[in-house]
C-alpha cells in the first residue's frame, strides 16, 4: 500500500526534473515569445490565451521567461555542484588518505570557514569576485565544498580502516591506485546523494542571489530575478509572484524527492516500519490445534500450539508447539537463525513488524484465569504482558542510556500497579509494600546487586554488563510474573558473569516457582537450568523432551551434533578447547547465509545430515512421539529416528567450572 | 559542566581566528581600490596614494590583518571606505534587527517544527504522518523570499494587520515591533520548521527501533509513556545539531528576507556595501556572523549537555 504511492510520487518527481531538463536544453526553441524583450503596451497582463502566464511590468511574456529561467537554474545547479564536488571531494579524500598533520590543519581550516554561514560566505566571495551568475555560483560551490570535504574525508577514513585497503597497502599498492580502485567506488554513493542536495540548494540560492541582484543580471531571465520584478508590482499584480516561485519549488522538491528515493533504496527497509518496537504485531488465528489438550499433562501454565512466524518470504517459525507447567523451566535450544528468538518473542507478545505470526492457541492459565494471546489487540497484549517478564539478550542496549536504573524500574513498577488495580480480580500474590522507590531498592537487592539504593541512581553507562543483566532481571521480576521469558540471558556476558547470572536465575526459579522459557544456543546453559528442552532447527522444533533424556540419548542427528559440541565439565579443562570435530555443528556464520531458505519439501537438515536418505529430500518429517523412551514425553521429527544409534552426553554449563570471583547469592 | 563550557570556549578561539583570517584574505582578493571608493574616479593619483597610506592598505597583508584583529577583539572593525564612519557602529545599529528576525524565525521553526515532528513521529506510518511529512518536504523546498512575497501579496496587503514593509523599533512599542517581525519571521522560519519537523520525526523513528523501547513495551508501559517518557529526550538529542545548522541558514537567509520587507538590518547594509565596494563593512559583517554562530553553537552545546547526561559527566 505504501510502495505504490511512494513510487508514484517518485515518478512525478522524475517527470518534473525531466521536463525542467528538456526546457533547459531546448528552451530557446520552445519559448513562444522573446523572453528578454516585450512591448510596454502589453505590461502586466493577466493570464490569457495569448500569454498563458501573463506579462511582467515590461510586457515580457512570463511563460517564456520561466522557460528561459530553467536553463539558468540548471546551469547554476550544475556549476555550483561541480565546484563543490571537485574542490570538496578532492580535499576530503586527500586529507583523509594523508592523515596526520595535513588532515588536522586542513580540517581546522574547514571548521573555521564553516563557522561562517554558507550564504554569508557566498556573499563575501561575491563581494570579492564581483556579481554575475557564473561568479556567484562559483562562490556558492565553494561554500558547499566545505561540507562536501568533510563528508568525503569521513568516508575515506572509514574505508581506509577496512581490511582490504590494509591488504592492498601491504601488497604495496601505490597511494593513487588505492584511491581510485579501492576507496573511490565506496565513497561515490553517499557523495552522489549529497551532490543532489547541493544541486537543489544551489537552485534555491541562485534564485535568492538573482533576487538580490547579485546573480543573473537584467534583462536576462532567472526565476529569482523574475520574483524581484514581481516585487516591484506586487500591489497591482500579485499573480506575478506565483509562476517563478512554483517553478523553484517544483524543481527543488522533485530533486529532493529523487534524492530521498535513492537514500531509501540504499539503506533498505529501515523506514518501512517506522513504529519500530512500539507496536507489536497481533498474532492471527490459525486452524485448530492438531493435538487435543483435554486435561493432558496435568496443570499447565502455558499452552502454545501451531505457531508460525514469517518475515516476508522467510518462514522463521514453522508450526511450533510448546507447553510449560508452573515452576517448569523449558529451554529452547538452537543455533542462530533457528527461529528460537522469534518464537520466544511471539510468546512474550513482542513480535514487531515486519514479522507476521499466526497460532492455533497461545494460552496462559494463571490463578486469576485464562489469558489468550491469539487475536489479542494492543489492550489484550498489554494485559498478557502483565503476566510475562522478559529478559533480553543484550542488557546494555536494552536499557535506556539516558535514564537512571531506578527510574526505568520505577516506571515498570508503576505500570504494573496501575494494571493490577484496574484489573477486575485483585491478584493475591502481589502485595506491593511501600512506595515505588522502596520497591525499586528491594528488587535490585533481590537480584543480588550490592548497595541497591546507589545502583538505582546510576545510568546504564555507569554499570557493568553483568549488573545491567541483573537490572534486566529485576525489570522482569517487577511484575511478579507467572512466566519468565529469558532470551539468551548470558550470551553477551563474560564467562564469570555468565555463571553468576545462571546461579541467580536458578535461585529465582526455586524461590518464585514461575514458569520459564529459556532461549539459548548453549546446551550447557540449558542443562544447568532447564527441566525440559526443545531443539529448533530452521524454524522447526525437531526434538523435545526432558533435558537429561534428550542430551544423554538424542534421537535426531542434529541434537546429537549439538550435544557433542558442548564442552564437558571436567575440572581444569579449558572451556574454549575445541570439541571433537565429529558431527560438529557449523558456525553461526554458515547458518546465517542459509536462513533465507524458503518452504520446501523434505527435511531442512538433510544437506548437513550424515544419515540423510532419499526420503529425507521428498518428505518433510513431522514431530512424532519417540517409542520406547519411558522417561517422559519425547518427540522427534526425523524419518530415521528409530533406526539410528546416536551418541549423547551429559551436558552442563562449562561456565560454571570457571572460578567465580565474588559470590553474592 | 563548567569544564565542558570552558573547553568549548577555548575551542572557539582558533575557530574564530581562522574564520576571520579567511574573510580577511577574501577581501584582499577583491580588485576594489579603497581610494577610488573613497574619493571617486576623478581624484588625483597623489590623493589616492595619500588615502591608501592613511588607512594602511599599502602594508603587507599579515600586518594589516594583525592590525585589524587587534581592533576587532576590542570591538573596532575599522572604518568604512565610503564615509569613514566606524564599521562597528554601523553593524551594531543594525544587528538587533537581523538578530530579532533570525531568532523570530528560529522560534517559528521550533514552535511549528517540533510539535508537528512529534505528531508525525508518534503516528508514524499513518495518514497524518504522511501529510505532515509531505508538507515538510514542500516547506523545505519553498525559498524564504518567495514565502515573503506571498505573505506580502496575500496577507499583509489585503488585510492590513501586519505591515508589508518597514520595521518598528522595540522602543516604539512592543506590539508594533512584534507585528513588524511576524511575517518576516514566518517567511524565514518556514523552511526551518520543515527541516526541524523532519528531523524530529526521524529522531523518533530511530529511537523506536532501539531495543530499550522494546524493554519499555515489555515492561507494560503505555504508548504515551513510552513516547513521552522513554523516547522524547533521546529523540531530541540529534535535533540540537539540526537547530545549529538551521541557525546558520537563518542568519544567512535573513539577508534576503530583510530585502523583501525593507527591514533596516545587516542584509541591507551589506548589500549596499557590496554595490559600493565598501569592503570593511563586508568583512565586519562576515566576522560578526561567525561570532554570532559561535555563540549560538556554544548555547546549543550546553543544551546538548543538558539533554544528554553522558556528555556532562564525560
Amino acid at each position: 500500500m505504501r510502495a505504490p504511492r511512494g513510487s508514484l510520487v517518485t515518478w512525478a518527481a522524475a517527470t518534473v526534473v525531466g521536463v525542467v531538463g528538456v526546457l533547459a536544453v531546448f528552451g530557446p526553441l520552445l519559448t513562444p515569445y522573446d523572453p528578454d524583450n516585450g512591448e510596454l503596451i502589453d505590461a502586466l497582463q493577466n493570464p490569457s490565451g495569448g500569454h498563458w502566464l501573463g506579462t511582467d511590468y515590461l510586457g515580457r511574456d512570463v511563460l517564456s521567461r520561466i522557460i528561459a529561467g530553467s536553463r539558468v537554474a540548471a546551469v547554476a545547479g550544475l556549476e555550483a555542484t561541480a565546484v563543490a564536488l571537485v574542490v570538496g571531494v578532492s580535499i576530503g579524500m586527500i586529507v583523509g588518505l594523508a592523515g596526520g598533520w595535513t588532515d588536522r590543519i586542513v580540517m581546522r581550516l574547514i571548521d573555521g570557514i564553516s563557522a561562517i554561514p554558507a550564504l554569508v560566505l557566498a556573499i563575501a566571495i561575491i563581494a570579492a569576485l564581483g556579481s554575475g551568475l557564473t561568479r556567484s555560483m562559483f562562490a556558492v560551490g565553494l561554500a558547499f565544498a566545505m561540507s562536501m570535504a568533510r563528508l568525503a574525508r569521513g568516508l575515506t577514513l572509514s574505508e581506509r580502516e577496512r581490511l582490504y585497503v590494509d591488504g592492498a597497502r601491504v601488497v604495496g599498492a601505490a597511494r593513487s591506485r588505492l584511491l581510485w580502485h579501492h576507496i573511490a567506488p565506496n565513497v561515490a554513493g553517499p557523495i552522489a546523494v549529497q551532490a543532489t542536495l547541493v544541486f537543489a540548494s544551489a537552485i534555491t540560492i541562485e534564485a535568492g542571489l538573482s533576487f538580490l541582484g547579485l546573480g543573473v543580471q537584467p534583462p536576462a531571465a532567472s526565476w529569482g530575478s523574475m520574483l524581484a520584478s514581481a516585487q516591484r508590482t506586487i500591489r497591482h499584480a500579485p499573480f506575478q509572484a506565483i509562476p517563478p516561485g512554483v517553478a523553484v519549488v517544483a524543481t527543488v522538491l522533485s530533486i529532493n524527492i529523487l534524492g530521498d528515493a535513492v537514500v531509501r533504496r540504499r539503506r533498505g527497509d529501515a523506514y518501512d516500519h517506522p513504529t519500530g518496537y512500539l507496536e507489536p504485531t497481533t498474532i492471527g488465528p490459525a486452524g485448530p490445534a492438531s493435538g487435543d489438550d483435554a486435561g493432558a499433562g496435568g496443570r499447565r501454565l502455558l499452552r502454545a500450539a501451531g505457531i508460525d512466524v514469517h518475515y516476508g518470504a522467510n518462514h522463521a517459525v514453522r508450526g511450533a508447539d510448546l507447553d510449560i507447567a508452573p515452576g517448569e523451566v523449558v529451554a529452547l535450544v538452537g543455533e542462530s537463525g533457528s527461529g528460537k528468538t522469534s518464537l520466544a518473542m511471539a510468546l512474550a507478545g513482542l513480535l514487531t513488524p515486519p514479522a507476521v505470526a499466526t497460532a492455533s492457541e497461545i494460552r496462559l492459565s494463571t490463578p486469576d484465569g485464562h489469558h489468550d494471546l491469539v487475536g489479542a489487540g494492543s489492550d489484550g497484549q498489554r494485559a498478557w504482558r502483565t503476566h510475562v517478564g522478559v529478559v533480553f539478550q543484550e542488557p546494555s542496549a536494552s536499557l535506556n542510556p539516558l535514564q537512571t536504573v531506578g527510574r526505568q524500574l520505577g516506571d515498570v513498577i508503576r505500570a504494573q500497579r496501575r494494571a493490577n488495580s484496574s484489573s477486575a480480580e485483585p491478584t493475591g500474590s502481589l502485595g506491593p509494600a511501600g512506595s515505588v522507590d522502596e520497591q525499586v531498592v528491594v528488587l535490585l537487592g533481590d537480584v543480588g546487586l550490592p548497595r541497591p539504593a546507589e545502583v538505582a541512581k546510576l545510568r546504564p553507562g555507569q554499570i557493568s554488563g553483568g549488573m545491567a543483566q541483573r537490572v534486566m532481571i529485576a525489570l522482569a521480576l517487577a511484575k511478579d510474573p507467572d512466566l519468565l521469558v529469558a532470551d539468551e540471558p548470558t550470551t553477551a556476558l563474560d564467562v564469570t558473569v555468565q555463571a553468576e547470572i545462571i546461579r541467580l536465575l536458578r535461585r529465582l526459579c526455586e524461590e518464585r516457582h514461575f514458569g520459564v522459557l529459556l532461549v539459548t544456543h548453549d546446551l550447557g546453559v540449558a542443562g544447568e537450568l532447564a527441566d525440559h528442552c526443545l531443539v529448533m532447527f530452521r524454524g522447526q522444533v525437531i526434538e523435545s523432551g526432558p533435558i537429561a533424556s534428550v542430551s544423554l540419548a538424542p534421537t535426531h542427528p542434529y541434537t546429537s551434533a549439538l550435544v557433542s559440541a558442548v564442552p564437558q565439565n571436567e575440572p581444569g579443562r579449558p572451556i574454549l578447547e575445541p570439541p571433537s570435530t565429529e558431527g560438529r555443528v557449523e558456525t553461526a556464520v554458515d547458518v546465517e547465509i542459509e536462513t533465507g531458505v524458503e518452504d520446501g519439501e523434505g527435511c531442512a537438515y538433510r544437506s548437513r545430515c550424515p544419515f540423510a536418505v532419499e526420503r529425507c529430500a521428498t518428505e518433510t518429517p513431522v514431530a512424532t512421539a519417540v517409542i520406547g523412551r519411558s522417561e517422559g514425553e519425547r518427540t522427534v521429527a526425523c524419518h530415521r529416528a528409530e533406526e539410528l544409534e546416536l551418541p549423547g552426553a551429559r551436558v552442563v554449563a562449562g561456565v560454571l567450572a570457571a572460578p567465580v570471583a565474588k559470590e553474592r547469592l | 559542566m563548567t569544564r565542558v563550557v570552558l573547553a568549548r570556549l577555548v575551542a572557539l578561539v582558533p575557530l574564530l581566528l581562522i574564520a576571520s583570517f579567511v574573510a580577511f584574505l577574501l577581501v584582499q582578493l577583491a580588485p576594489t581600490d579603497p581610494a577610488v571608493v573613497r574619493l571617486g574616479e576623478s581624484a588625483t593619483e597623489e590623493s589616492y596614494a595619500a588615502y591608501r597610506a592613511e588607512i594602511g592598505v599599502d602594508r603587507p597583508v599579515i600586518v594589516q590583518y594583525l592590525d585589524w584583529l587587534g581592533g576587532a577583539v576590542t570591538g573596532d572593525f575599522g572604518e568604512s571606505w565610503q564615509n569613514s564612519a566606524p564599521v562597528s557602529e554601523m553593524l551594531s545599529s543594525r544587528l538587533p534587527v537581523t538578530l530579532s528576525l533570525s531568532l523570530g524565525a528560529l522560534l517559528v521553526g521550533l514552535v511549528i517544527g517540533v510539535p508537528s515532528g512529534i505528531a508525525a513521529g508518534i503516528r508514524a506510518g499513518k495518514p497524518s504522518d504522511s501529510i505532515i511529512t509531505g508538507a515538510a518536504s514542500i516547506g523545505q523546498a519553498v525559498p524564504n523570499f518567495w514565502m515573503a512575497l506571498l505573505l506580502v501579496a496575500f496577507v499583509a496587503l489585503p488585510f492590513g494587520v501586519f505591515p508589508a514593509i518597514g520595521y518598528a523599533n522595540l522602543s516604539d512599542g512592543v506590539v508594533d515591533w512584534l507585528l513588524s517581525l511576524t511575517l518576516p519571521s514566518i517567511a524565514l522560519g518556514t523552511a526551518a520548521a520543515a527541516a526541524i519537523a523532519r528531523q524530529t520525526r526521524a529522531g523518533f523513528v530511530r529511537v523506536l527501533h532501539e531495543p530499550y523501547v522494546r524493554t519499555a513495551v515489555a515492561g507494560g508501559l503505555g504508548r504515551r509513556s513510552i513516547l513521552l517518557r522513554t523516547s522524547l529526550r533521546n529523540a531530541a538529542i540529534p535535533l540540537v545539531t539540526t537547530v545549529a545548522a538551521q541557525a546558520s541558514v537563518l542568519l544567512g537567509g535573513s539577508v534576503i528576507v530583510e530585502q523583501v520587507f525593507a527591514l533596516p538590518g545587516l542584509g541591507q547594509l551589506v548589500l549596499n556595501a557590496i554595490r559600493n565596494g565598501d569592503l570593511p563593512i563586508v568583512l565586519g559583517f562576515v566576522t560578526l556572523a561567525a561570532v554570532t554562530m559561535a555563540v549560538i553553537q556554544l548555547l546549543l552545546d550546553l543544551a546538548y549537555a543538558w539533554l544528554d547526561p553522558r556528555v556532562r559527566s564525560a
